[in-house]
């Protein structure tokens, strides 16, 4: 019971604004009789100072933690950009192409690759962290789910060329984004990179686009249907699109998701383009 | 004589590289393929790679995440380089150590100019290993001075004392054990029991005196300490890990020494208590027992993340020793084995988990155990996800597209669950409306067929043709007893195609992996039928066992099959899983062993208890 008064108590009178003619020594008087005051109040209340100290504490306590929640939450203010992928879809090469403007030469990466991303034309304080997810199956899971919450867009490369070949994994790790719960809940800008546009056998963004969406038909009702894991948490993930219809990245309301075409290779004479990526990522700031 | 030498960030971005003669080489394919099958299937222990003609060796360079790898022609051997890639590991570091730290932009802008530098480096040692290496004679090593001085003193002294003690004894024991043991100083076994009850009361002052001993120990132990940089990269030579059980190990007869066999046993047979008897060589003992028990007590600290640790990270900002990492390595390592991981595979594991971090700074305020752990919990979930896409309905849909049934065939020991997940694996498919025909190829077991007859009995049931526009969506392919299995499966895969079923499940007869003739037969099945699936079925019971089945099916596979690209396994089966709790080893020895998918989880009697991995979970379950 004493503790309900207490609490009673905690909005403190609060002092008299002081006004600039009062002297120092009245105000100090002022702070002790107000002092003086509120012991008097306490013991009335059947409480010794100590339990209010300890209050008091807390309530400092408590504040800071939430200011501090405020503050670092504010900051982080999720500016990635996530590049994702199948391995060898070329994840790596577009990133050095975008931060340095070079290609490089590369192997299938075990780690991310990280550097900060100068739009043109925006200001210092809105530059974007690009970041290059592994994409090779037995890890990229892990590092999708440790950088997910950074994101502010996500690029999906796809490798043009093998892309018939690899349908079925790009759909199922294309899915798996799409669905991701927490993904949902931010709802990045997600754009669908068709690399190596310049190889031969290259499929156009079009025809991507259409046989993705058969595609993760598929996939949805396969995935719906499999079995749930072993701890017994059911999976918690968005359902894709509507339902009782056939997919379209049309019914994807929650992304804006857009196709865009790029070769982000500069070898064999035939020059990089990654215009369409650059202007679409510095559309996200 | 190098065919490639490059150096990568972990991320992936070629930084440097070298081809033999400047001639353009793709070595990027074989890179890759190290990089899939070794490093990221935690097979980092053994540092070498086959790849084609090709050798590959490389190295890891945890403090700024580069990988060096360096690549020859598998005949040539070169013994030099290992010497070698440490080497340039060490020269590119301090080099670029600078432009290393500032991250990947760097990284990207940089033109590492390193080809002089790296030619005088090649040129050095391939000069060098033309010089032969003379083997040190044994007789100049440490080990045989250590060996024969202290082995055979002690041997005679410890022997000496023997010999009085029991003689002592047996003038106390009773009668019998005089008339066992007179004159014959290598008394038997069950001399030494007999006497012993007489022994304890002395045994027990012993004891009292020894442990005073040990306090002095410590009590010098505490003044040496100072001396030492504090408890960071103390490594307890001696400590009884595994490395040190030769140094350990005084019951070996010694190698100079013609020692009699009999002394051999008599050691063994020694007892704490009579060890304390032995004045000479107790005190060396005691230092042994002592440093197990300090020992025990620091790993106790680092697991639980004490005081003391806290510490050790804030004044070591030095990158981790494999020395450092080894006592947690061990905690870890003895951890896996408790929760019914096979022991090689654990050895495996820490080994690959040790060099992922070897030479890695620390944060401020983690310490080794905790870094320890969080890295092999990213190990094991990497080996539990599956390498490839598990979708078997997707896979199903595509072949009843193609117009032929999808064929499963299932394969293990005996008694694992096999008929049982068959049908619960078929009940799963009907819920997802695919035609399933069983076929019974197990001909040998009694019961066998009857078994899966009353299966499809409750099945069909289950799922009555009205629900099913009036066909029947499981059917029992048999025919009886004895007959060769592979010829029954194909007929059944025929059948199915005429009838129009989706999925074939083929069940075989259970085969210890060491039978060959039956294994020879389960070869003919898989090569003769080449199913689409071909999953073993393996209870999550199996300790050691796991890694021995697998290995031995995969290889019989491989063996008898006569064709190019033998089929091996391509999924697991874990069967049982509800009966562990929490020794959910097996899943991780399967997975390492094969580097396939678990499939399928049993965890129950009825239909419906059928569940797919998490390996999270599972991870979780492991490390608690």
């Amino acid at each position: 019971m004493p503790n309900m008064r207490v609490k009673q108590l905690l909005p403190p009178k609060p002092f008299e604004i002081f006004h600039m003619e009062r002297s120092c020594c009245e105000v100090r008087l002022e702070m002790s009789s107000s002092i003086e005051y509120y012991n008097q109040l306490m013991k009335d209340a059947g409480v010794d100072g100590g339990v209010f100290a300890v209050l008091i504490g807390l309530f400092i306590v408590f504040c800071t933690a939430v200011l501090w929640r405020f503050i670092t939450g504010s900051s982080s203010n999720r500016n990635g950009v996530l590049l994702i992928g199948l391995s060898d879809a070329g994840k790596t090469n577009l990133f050095s192409q975008l931060v340095s403007g070079t290609g490089r030469s590369t192997q299938t990466s075990l780690k991310e690759n990280e550097a900060s991303y100068a739009v043109e034309g925006a200001k210092r304080s809105e530059s974007l962290t690009l970041l290059d997810l592994p994409g090779h199956e037995a890890i990229r899971q892990q590092f999708v789910e440790k950088f997910k919450d950074k994101a502010r867009g996500i690029v999906y490369i796809v490798d043009s060329e093998t892309f018939q070949k690899n349908i079925k994994d790009v759909a199922e790790f294309l899915f798996q984004i799409l669905t991701d719960k927490s993904i949902n809940k931010i709802s990045p800008k997600v754009c669908i990179a068709c690399n190596k546009q310049d190889k031969l056998m290259a499929k156009s963004k079009k025809v991507i686009q259409l046989q993705l969406e058969k595609e993760l038909n598929t996939v949805r009702k396969t995935q719906s249907a499999a079995l749930s894991s072993t701890s017994g948490s059911g999976d918690d993930n968005v359902y894709l699109g509507i339902k009782g219809e056939e997919f379209q990245f049309s019914h994807v309301k929650k992304f804006k998701l857009e196709f865009l075409e790029c070769n982000a290779k500069s070898d064999d004479g035939a020059k990089s383009n990654i215009d369409e990526v650059k202007s679409w990522i510095s559309s996200l700031v | 004589m190098l065919d490639f030498f490059t150096i990568f960030s972990k991320g992936g971005l070629v930084l440097w590289c070298y081809t033999f003669q400047g001639v353009k080489t793709n070595f990027s394919e074989p890179i890759n393929a190290l990089i899939k099958s070794v490093i990221l299937q935690e097979r980092g222990g053994s540092a070498l790679f086959n790849h084609g003609a090709l050798q590959m060796k490389y190295k890891l360079d945890n403090e700024f995440e580069l990988v060096f790898v360096v690549g020859y022609q598998k005949i040539l051997s070169l013994l030099y380089v290992d010497k070698f890639i440490d080497d340039v590991h060490r020269t590119f570091r301090d080099r670029y150590r600078q432009k290393l730290l500032e991250g990947s932009l760097i990284l990207l802008t940089t033109n590492f100019d390193f080809e002089s530098m790296f030619a005088k480096m090649l040129r050095n040692a391939e000069e060098t290993k033309t010089q032969q290496v003379v083997m040190k004679k044994f007789h100049e090593s440490d080990k045989a001075k250590k060996t024969v001085k202290s082995l055979v003193i002690d041997q005679n002294k410890k022997d000496g004392k023997e010999t009085e003690n029991k003689a002592n004894v047996i003038k106390k024991g009773s009668p019998k054990s005089i008339t066992n043991g007179t004159g014959s100083v290598e008394s038997s076994p069950k001399t030494q029991r007999e006497t012993e009850s007489p022994e304890i009361a002395r045994n027990r002052e012993k004891f009292i005196q020894k442990r005073t001993k040990v306090a002095k120990a410590t009590m010098k132990e505490g003044k040496k300490a100072p001396e030492r940089k504090g408890k960071l990269n103390r490594v307890w030579d001696k400590g009884g890990t595994a490395k040190d059980t030769k140094d350990l190990d005084y019951s070996a007869p010694p190698t100079m020494t013609n020692g009699h066999s009999n002394e051999q046993v008599e050691k063994e047979e020694l007892t704490e208590e009579q060890r304390a008897l032995c004045r000479n060589i107790r005190a060396l003992d005691d230092d042994d027992e002592d440093e197990e028990i300090e020992e025990l007590e620091v790993d106790e600290k680092k697991s639980s993340g004490g005081f003391f640790s806290v510490f050790r990270g804030l004044v070591g900002a030095k990158g981790l020793t494999k020395e450092a990492l080894q006592p947690a390595l061990d905690t870890m390592g003895d951890h896996l084995i408790a929760k019914n991981v096979a022991a090689d595979i654990a050895k495996k594991m820490c080994d690959s988990v040790a060099t992922k971090l070897e030479g890695k700074v620390l944060g401020t305020f983690s310490t080794i155990a905790y870094t320890v752990k969080q890295s092999l919990n990213e190990s094991l979930v990497q080996i539990l996800t599956p390498k490839r896409r598990v979708d078997i309905l997707r896979d199903v849909l595509e072949s009843q597209r193609a117009g032929k049934p999808y064929v499963i065939t299932f394969c293990g020991v005996n008694g694992v669950g096999k008929s049982t997940n068959l049908a619960k694996i078929c009940f799963w498919l009907m819920e997802n409306g695919f035609r399933v025909l069983i076929a019974a190829c197990d001909t040998f077991r009694a019961g066998a067929v009857e078994q899966l007859r009353t299966h499809t009995a409750r099945l069909s049931a289950l799922h009555p043709p009205s629900m099913h526009g009036g066909r029947e969506s499981v059917h029992l392919f048999e025919k009886g007893y004895g007959k060769d299995a592979a010829g029954i499966a194909m007929q059944a895969i025929n059948t199915a195609r005429e009838m129009r079923h989706d999925v074939v499940l083929v069940d075989t007869a259970g085969r210890m992996q060491d039978n060959e003739p039956l294994m020879r037969a389960l070869a003919k099945l898989i090569a003769v039928n080449s199913p689409d699936l071909v999953l073993f079925v393996g209870e999550a019971l199996v300790g050691n066992e796991a890694v021995d089945q697998l290995v031995k099916f995969n290889q019989a596979l491989a063996d008898h099959s006569n064709v190019q690209n033998p089929r091996t396994i391509d999924g697991i089966v874990l069967t049982k899983f509800d009966t562990i709790d929490d020794k959910v080893g097996a899943a991780i020895s399967m997975t390492y062993t094969t580097g396939q998918p678990i499939v399928f989880v049993g965890t129950g009697q009825s239909y419906p208890d059928l569940r797919s991995l998490n390996a999270k979970a599972v991870v979780n379950a492991l490390l608690k």
